[in-house]
């Protein structure tokens, strides 16, 4: 900023976005946490089910429900490491609010990115799924892995300012995800039954994209509130 | 005096006025008489319609009203959140009214959710069999009654009254996503099958017949719409009291203030 002129939100929101890689790729806790309890949650689920038969429907919500709480093991930790580390007023004064969550909530795509990418195979190979709709199926993990990690990066801001965190972000964030949860596993298990018709397909993704983008919406427009001190 | 200003509350100086509560305690006596008066609904053949040779489908009177007053609850809390965050920063006492009326109404909406989940589940079980079904609208408003706790519940968990207030609204218009989805989205989407099908047709569409309808929307639905206004003002009183407000509380005529001097 040498010409006195403030950086648009977007450069903010790049800047805010590197910084906190670079602050992950030092430590790589929160990756490392997230990937682990993902693994973790799909050898229990898969060992206590055993060679049990399973339904597509269920099948499909044993994933959704490993990427949940895999999601709120971590999400939350782009916000929880600016206060226990104090840089929380630093970031206040050097990037706008609405910067800042772009920022945060890039952060957690990519996390939530690189989990699914590692998570879904292993879920393929060891609950022995046979996608009929490969396409349809990667569209749904796209669209319910957006509007997951927008759901979790708005209410982790707003878990950061309250007391008992930990207990209080499943139980805060729960009821606003379990709609797209419900829906995530009913477009999996649509993914994984070859007469589901393209109709019902694209209906459920584009209810998925409404969803996480009414959620970004809405946290855009509450954010600067959840952020500021006034 | 509209319902708008007996809403207001000791914090904008006016209380629920004594004929509303006496409205209100009159059209819900005469509901309840006309609810188990209400003969049975029978269909084209003549024949009981529901369980209990047709009787089963009186609990819809206080069922429907509840489960819409949770919803009304939701909108209520959600444009209180909207008035707070747009007056906040002026941070007088009329923000923080609409804060505390906000959570007034999550709380009563939460009191609804559960009456209208649990006369649903005994409608659920006269009529289909089993106390839970799984059906998309009674799934609903199990996410619409988690979503009250969990206002609450993160509400209780910040201490400082200003940052309380903030978050709660910001928790509120955030979770009106999903609180709409699974209102009005979910339960309307081709692919979701839902057994309320043919039991909202019967009350939203009359197929429950004039009489039916007459104690439904003309004594039950205004009865419990003034109950809720009713109850939203008591929990601004007890609010205004716990704030230390005392000197704003009418008592009889007369200030709590007037009253210590």
């Amino acid at each position: 900023m040498t010409d006195g002129r403030r950086p648009s939100v977007a450069s903010q929101a790049l800047a805010v976005f590197a910084k906190d890689l670079t602050a992950e790729w030092r430590t790589r806790t929160t990756i490392t946490a997230v990937l682990l309890f993902s693994v973790t949650s799909l050898a229990v689920v898969g060992f206590a089910a055993g060679a049990a038969a399973m339904s597509a429907e269920v099948k499909a919500a044993m994933l959704w429900i490993v990427l949940f709480f895999a999601a709120f093991s971590g999400l939350a930790n782009v916000w929880l490491h600016e206060e226990e580390r104090g840089t929380t007023l630093l970031l206040r004064l050097h990037a706008c609010p609405e910067a800042v969550y772009l920022g945060k909530l890039l952060v957690n795509l990519l996390t939530l990115a690189a989990v699914t990418s590692v998570v879904a195979p292993i879920y393929v190979a060891m609950a022995d799924v046979r996608i009929a709709s490969p396409g349809w199926f990667v569209s749904v993990l796209g669209a319910a892995g957006f509007s997951l990690a927008a759901a979790a990066t708005v209410v982790g801001a707003m878990i950061a300012r309250a007391n008992a965190r930990s207990a209080l972000y499943g139980a805060v964030g729960f009821p606003v995800l379990l709609p797209l949860l419900m829906v995530a596993a009913h477009g999996t298990a649509l993914c994984l039954d070859p007469a589901a018709p393209v109709t019902a397909l694209h209906g459920t993704v584009a209810g998925i994209t409404a969803f996480g983008v009414g959620v970004v919406a809405a946290s855009w427009l509450v954010f600067p509130y959840i952020w500021e001190d006034m | 005096m509209t319902s708008g200003e007996a809403m207001r509350g000791p914090t904008g100086g006016r209380t629920f006025p004594v004929l509303l509560q006496a409205a209100v305690g009159a059209l819900m006596l005469a509901g309840i008489v006309a609810a188990f008066a209400a003969e049975p609904v029978r269909n084209a053949a003549g024949l009981p319609a529901f369980t209990m040779g047709g009787h089963g489908a009186k609990i819809v009177f206080f069922h429907v009203p509840c489960a819409w007053l949770a919803v009304l609850a939701y909108l209520v809390g959600a444009i209180e959140a909207v008035r707070y965050l747009s007056t906040c920063r002026r941070a007088g006492r009329r923000a923080q009214a609409h804060d505390e009326r906000c959570a007034a109404a999550m709380e009563v909406g939460l009191v609804f959710g559960v009456l209208a989940t649990i006369t649903g589940s005994v409608f659920s079980h006269n009529e289909w069999g089993m106390y839970w079904s799984w059906d998309p609208r009674q799934t609903s408003i199990v996410v619409v009654l988690l979503l009250f706790a969990a206002y609450l519940v993160l509400r209780g968990a910040i201490e400082d009254p200003m940052m309380r207030a903030r978050i709660s609204a910001a928790y509120t218009l955030v979770a009106v996503v999903p609180a709409m989805f699974m209102i009005w989205v979910l339960p309307r989407l081709p692919q979701i099958v839902t057994l309320h099908g043919g039991a909202n047709q019967a009350v939203v569409g009359g197929g429950l017949g004039p009489g039916y309808r007459l104690v439904m929307y003309g004594l039950l639905l205004p009865a419990f719409v003034g109950l809720f206004a009713w109850l939203i003002d008591l929990r601004m009183r007890v609010a205004t009291v716990e704030a230390g407000n005392e000197d704003e509380v009418v008592l009889g005529g007369m200030r709590v203030g007037e009253v210590s001097r």
